[in-house]
């Protein structure tokens, strides 16, 4: 597991998750918005498909029981998918900057992460990676990378706060 | 990107989830033998974000989570959970819902 780290003054004014009455609003930009948006439109995309850059949303459950594994997924059926798309349906409600609840905001939590696992599956994203080259044909993925794993770093911080 | 800590997997044996051996499907269940949920180490999902979904899932306090988190972080897995079958594949559930790559066995 990588350390989140912050990234010191990009979101001071506002906070990018502002503490408000009756919860918290994601504070974005307008071209983070758009980002963001796309990025959620391609994970319902993949989620659909199953597309195998999907995968480590949808973990076997056992080690070398393919008849309990199998059993288990007749059981969940496809509730881990559409728990997924629950939690975008709260997300894009609320990309706006619409206020939302800490429940709601758990939600952006865990949308963030998941697309943050598809990405870094599709960038093959190992623990020995070093700095990425400016002129690498990803280097916009990485990029995005980041700028999920700062937005979970901010998200976890708010709620941690307000424990 | 993040900067990443380079992990230091310790050197003991274990079994890799990814690798399922069809040819040696182990299905016997013990009643009497109660179920563990292991969390794997996987180099995406954040230490802060796995000891905050330990938390907010199982109520451990943060200390407990932290050390949970720091074992799966240095020895590849750790126990999170223990309780009926019924119980961990519960478990094992609301784990994958957040992304984390759990499974369940016998102890």
């Amino acid at each position: 597991m990588p350390r989140a780290i912050p990234w010191p003054g990009r979101w001071k004014v506002p906070p990018l998750i502002e503490a408000v009455d009756g919860g918290y609003r994601v504070n974005l930009g307008r071209l983070e918005r758009r980002v963001l948006q796309q990025t959620f439109d391609d994970l319902r995309v993949l989620l659909a498909d199953r597309d195998p850059s999907t995968r480590r949303l949808f973990p076997n459950a056992y080690v070398d029981q393919p008849k309990l594994e199998a059993e288990y997924q007749r059981l969940v059926g496809d509730d881990l998918a559409d728990s997924q798309l629950a939690a975008l349906d709260v997300v894009e409600q609320s990309i706006d900057g619409s206020v939302v609840d800490r429940a709601g905001l758990e939600q952006w939590m865990r949308s963030i992460n998941a697309v943050r696992l598809v990405i870094g599956t599709q960038l093959d994203i190992s623990e020995e990676m070093g700095p990425v080259a400016h002129d690498d044909p990803n280097f916009a993925g990485y990029q995005l990378y980041e700028f999920l794993g700062q937005m979970l770093y901010w998200i976890i911080a708010a709620l941690s706060a307000s424990n | 990107m993040s900067e990443t800590v380079p992990m230091q997997v310790a050197a003991a044996p274990m079994t890799s989830p990814v690798e399922v051996d069809e040819t040696t499907p182990d299905d016997v269940t013990d009643p009497d033998r109660a179920w563990v949920v292991l969390v794997w180490n996987d180099p995406i999902n954040l230490m802060d974000y796995v000891t905050f979904v330990l938390q907010k899932l199982f109520g451990y306090p943060l200390a407990t989570a932290e050390r949970m988190m720091l074992d799966v972080h240095e020895k590849g897995r750790a126990t999170v959970s223990t309780g009926t079958r019924e119980k961990a594949e519960l478990d094992v559930f609301r784990l994958h819902e957040h992304g984390l790559w759990a499974t369940m066995q016998q102890d």
